[in-house]
């Protein structure tokens, strides 16, 4: 194996481009090395003015997402060697603005996250005087759902959020479903009128790439399944018995 | 408030049933009805057995529920595959029209050929 | 979302594609997944004609038979089966865990929401195939 590697990586210059362009910069091929580790290298040796989001470099931020060979993918968890011989193709993640080289601009990720209202939701007065208890299986129903790290590699997944932006996504629908599950919330009446739109879980067709490319196992598509079960009871419930309590 | 939520869940039942009836029940009948007996594997039943066996009322209603229900989850899917393949969710209405008109059509198709067994 | 100014930078937006689910394998599988539908309605249409045909006669069973043989016909009935058969395959494995994880939890792996799926189709053809056959 020889001891470099090529990475392609994209750059984008705001002031000047008018779209992305790709460099190409010779780095070591290291066997502990990951993409991460190659492309701070080249920020530290050869290009200072690379722009790119990283953090713990552990896989628990959620900041360093990144298109490899047109897979998104977090950098610090993927090894370079898995490319050898190369050449990398590194890009900003899929279907979001890209505001220098591969640094992405999220706002519309966070405002759909605040949008499903992702917090316990209390209808009563409630001053818990000890922690809430709940059981194992209690737990279970929703736990899966909560290890998002919010790294939006599920976004640039998704093709229907690439064709429709007003697609609530797989990261925020899985987290209001996280709520909808926790024995301890009460608000999923509230959350329904976020996701039972025409751009909440009906958008999704069931593609699936969202969960293969989840870091953490989420599984945000089988959340989203799931609340089209219950959307559908609750569209019944609300037709055949429209006195009941909203 | 349900008249701001989206009425797909009706459509997406109705989706939901027909996948799981078009998943047991069509593969057999395309294998027998489109290779087993054209190509003599199996013996073809003659006209006559087949139309006592169409008479009776639960061929009918089995008949009946598949085929419809194919129709309606052909229709969902078909509307979500037009809009996502040919990126023309802007005619969506469009789509959603001729979609649900077809499904409407093979769904009256179904009723008439199967109420009226002669 | 900050108002750009005429000497601010601004973001680049991508695209996508129109041809995007042949960027990627498991985007073209989808599509295929999704196209099965064209060919359930296909197939729905045919036993329509299959039905009427029984009904309007003997000869008219007979052309039914006929067409059934054509080489045009078999072409389509053997795409609308292959498509039809990986439809169940991908639902059996998709769908069948949502609706345990819904009622019971996770309570078991995947799989086992899946196989009994099978059990049930092999069991649906059987009977199926006794009737259409005229054994029973």
């Amino acid at each position: 194996m020889s001891d470099t590697i090529i990475l392609e990586v994209a750059r984008f210059h705001p002031e000047r481009d008018a779209e992305p362009s790709y460099a190409s910069f010779e780095v070591p091929l290291r066997g502990d090395w990951m993409v991460l580790d190659g492309l701070n290298y080249i920020k530290d040796q050869l290009d200072g003015s690379l722009a790119f989001r990283w953090s713990c470099r552990m896989g628990i931020c959620g900041s360093c997402g990144m298109m490899v060979n047109g897979v998104p993918k977090l950098t610090c968890e993927t090894l370079l060697t898995e490319f050898a011989p190369g050449p990398v193709r590194i890009g900003p993640l899929d279907h979001f603005p890209v505001i220098k080289d591969l640094v992405i601009e999220m706002d519309d990720f966070v405002g759909k996250l605040q949008k499903v209202r992702p917090w316990i939701v209390r209808k009563d007065d409630f001053q818990p005087q000890r922690e809430f208890l709940q059981t194992p299986a209690q737990l279970d129903a929703f736990k899966q759902f909560s290890l998002c790290i919010n790294c939006m590699l599920c976004y640039a997944a998704c093709p229907v959020y690439g064709l429709d932006p007003s697609f609530t996504g797989p990261a925020a629908l899985a987290l209001a479903e996280r709520y909808n599950l926790d024995s301890r919330d009460q608000g999923s009446a509230e959350r329904t009128d976020v996701l039972s739109q025409h751009d909440g879980i009906w958008d999704c067709t069931v593609i699936g790439e969202c969960s293969v490319v989840c870091p953490k196992h989420v599984d945000p598509s089988l959340a989203i399944q799931q609340y089209k079960i219950t959307a559908t009871a609750d569209w019944f419930r609300t037709w055949l018995m429209p006195w009941g309590n909203k | 408030m349900s008249a701001h939520r989206s009425n797909r869940p009706l459509a997406w039942l109705l989706f939901g049933t027909g996948g799981f009836l078009v998943a047991f029940f069509f593969p057999i009948h395309i294998f027998l009805t489109g290779f087993a007996e054209p190509l003599g594997l199996v013996p073809t039943p003659s006209r006559a057995s087949m139309l006592t066996l169409l008479e009776h009322p639960l061929t009918r209603i089995y008949l009946a529920i598949l085929l419809i229900f194919a129709f309606w989850h052909a229709a969902y899917r078909l509307r979500d595959t037009i809009c996502d393949a040919l990126d023309v969710r802007r005619l969506d209405t469009v789509v959603v029209s001729l979609c649900y008109a077809g499904a409407m059509l093979g769904t009256i198709a179904t009723m008439v050929l199967l109420v009226c067994v002669p | 979302m900050p108002q750009y100014s005429a000497y601010q930078p601004k973001a680049y937006r991508p695209q996508m594609s129109p041809y995007w689910y042949f960027d990627r394998w498991p985007y073209l599988r989808f599509m295929v997944r999704e196209a099965s539908c064209i060919f359930v309605a296909y197939f729905a249409v045919v036993m329509l004609l299959q039905i009427r045909a029984i009904e309007h006669g003997t000869a008219a069973y007979a052309h039914f038979q006929a067409w059934m043989s054509c080489p045009v016909v078999m072409i389509l009935n053997a795409i609308a089966l292959v498509l039809i058969i990986f439809h169940a395959v991908t639902w059996f494995a998709l769908v069948p865990r949502v609706f345990v994880r819904h009622l019971l939890g996770p309570v078991m792996p995947d799989l086992f929401a899946a196989v009994p799926n099978y059990g049930a189709w092999f069991v649906a053809s059987l009977v199926v195939a006794l009737f259409a056959l005229r054994f029973i």
